[in-house]
């Protein structure tokens, strides 16, 4: 039997779920039924607290098992509950039952899912519709360019180069005594539209290799500091 | 297995694929040889071309399927509603029919992106291909379009096309 530890292991280090299933199962000859799903997922979530780097398929790919196993023990279940009980009194229907158990199920009949050929009429209707998105596309970016153009109006969008020069510059005054500074300190006023239009030319900023960002902590402070040319 | 049951088996196997199945594929499920599945399918291809049959075996590059003839599409679409070709292939289908030849950007342009996979599942199924037009490629409709269509030509298409839009206009 395999502990949970073993398990978490073998969900890692195998190539596909199907593959630790058929270990689990016919490789191992675990009975799904003797798997404590809650002690597994515990032992998992502790996996993943202590793993550096995660893939995020591993976790999915702990969900699609733990499922598949919940669906095998109740599988199991629900043949005990259809072992009927038959009382002293139906003893002749005993009988037909047994005979009945013994016949080979029945298969119900190949049934195919017609598919059609597509008609000229439709070929051209899928024509006309193509023409048709197309426009209703086309028409949904001029009205999304001219919202753009109303929320920011023409007057006040400036290069984005005179942007990127003149936050280099504010950066460079700034770190003329200090070693770094607090993107914070570089937006004028703290709302969204000021943190865009500082944050924009920064990125581009970094990109060029200009200056270094540092993050300790999602949506926390950015630091911004000199490129150090080696 | 013996060619009469290997004939019926094969016939089995068409009826049940909806899509197109190689003779390669027929020798792997029947444990038989290529050439004997082969000389098979053209057998059964030879019957169903008989004017008594409704439906017939038509040879494609992605390989062998049944399928109702043309001339009897339209007695019977309404007993499935299921279309072989799905909506965005159709429309791919449509304007490289109506178009061509046509640039595999043009038709990205009038469809989105999702048209590079459409052109691609088309071609797998040989009913557009791709042709050299001076220095760029373009696509054009095959012949197995026309076959698919029950036209003479892939070219029809456009004069099938201009007469039922003029004939709506009017």
């Amino acid at each position: 039997m395999l502990t949970d530890q073993q398990l978490i292991n073998l969900m890692v280090s195998e190539p596909s779920w199907e593959d630790v299933i058929i270990k689990i199962v016919a490789e191992e000859q675990i009975d799904p039924w003797s798997i404590d799903i809650i002690k597994l997922a515990n032992a998992f979530l502790d996996y993943l607290q202590k793993v550096e780097q995660l893939d995020l398929r591993i976790p999915a790919r702990f969900i699609l098992i733990a499922a598949i196993l919940l669906r095998m023990k109740s599988d199991i279940l629900t043949e005990r509950e259809e072992k009927i009980f038959i009382p002293e009194a139906e003893k002749e229907a005993d009988e037909t039952l047994r005979i009945l158990a013994s016949l080979p199920p029945l298969q119900p009949p190949l049934k195919r899912i017609p598919l059609r050929n597509v008609t000229l009429d439709e070929l051209l209707s899928a024509l006309r519709k193509a023409y048709e998105v197309q426009e209703r596309r086309t028409e949904r970016k001029l009205r999304i360019r001219r919202a753009v153009e109303i929320a920011v109006p023409p007057a006040e969008v400036e290069d984005i180069t005179e942007r990127i020069n003149k936050l280099l510059n504010q950066i460079n005054s700034a770190l003329v005594e200090v070693d770094n500074i607090e993107f914070s300190r570089l937006v004028k006023r703290w709302g969204r539209k000021e943190i865009v239009e500082a944050l924009l030319p920064l990125l581009h900023l970094s990109q060029d290799g200009k200056i270094n960002l540092l993050q300790e902590e999602l949506f926390k402070e950015i630091f911004v500091r000199k490129k150090i040319l080696i | 297995m013996r060619l009469e049951r290997l004939k019926s088996a094969i016939e089995a196997a068409l009826y049940m694929c909806n899509d197109p199945i190689s003779a390669e594929e027929l020798a792997r499920m029947f444990k038989s040889d290529v050439s004997e599945v082969k000389e098979v399918l053209n057998e059964l291809k030879k019957e169903f071309e008989e004017a008594r049959h409704g439906v017939h075996l038509l040879e494609t590059s992605a390989g062998f399927q049944i399928r109702v003839k043309p001339e009897f599409a339209p007695l019977v679409r309404n007993l499935t509603p299921y279309q072989d070709l799905g909506r965005g292939l159709l429309r791919v289908l449509a304007l490289v029919a109506y178009k061509q030849p046509i640039t595999q950007s043009e038709v990205v342009k009038v469809i989105g992106n999702r048209a590079y996979e459409y052109i691609k599942r088309l071609e797998e199924r040989g009913l557009i291909k791709t042709v050299k037009q001076s220095r760029t490629k373009a696509l054009i409709a095959t012949k197995e379009f026309a076959n698919y269509f029950g036209l003479e030509n892939p070219e029809d298409i456009k004069k099938f096309f201009d007469e039922m839009t003029k004939k709506t206009n009017e």
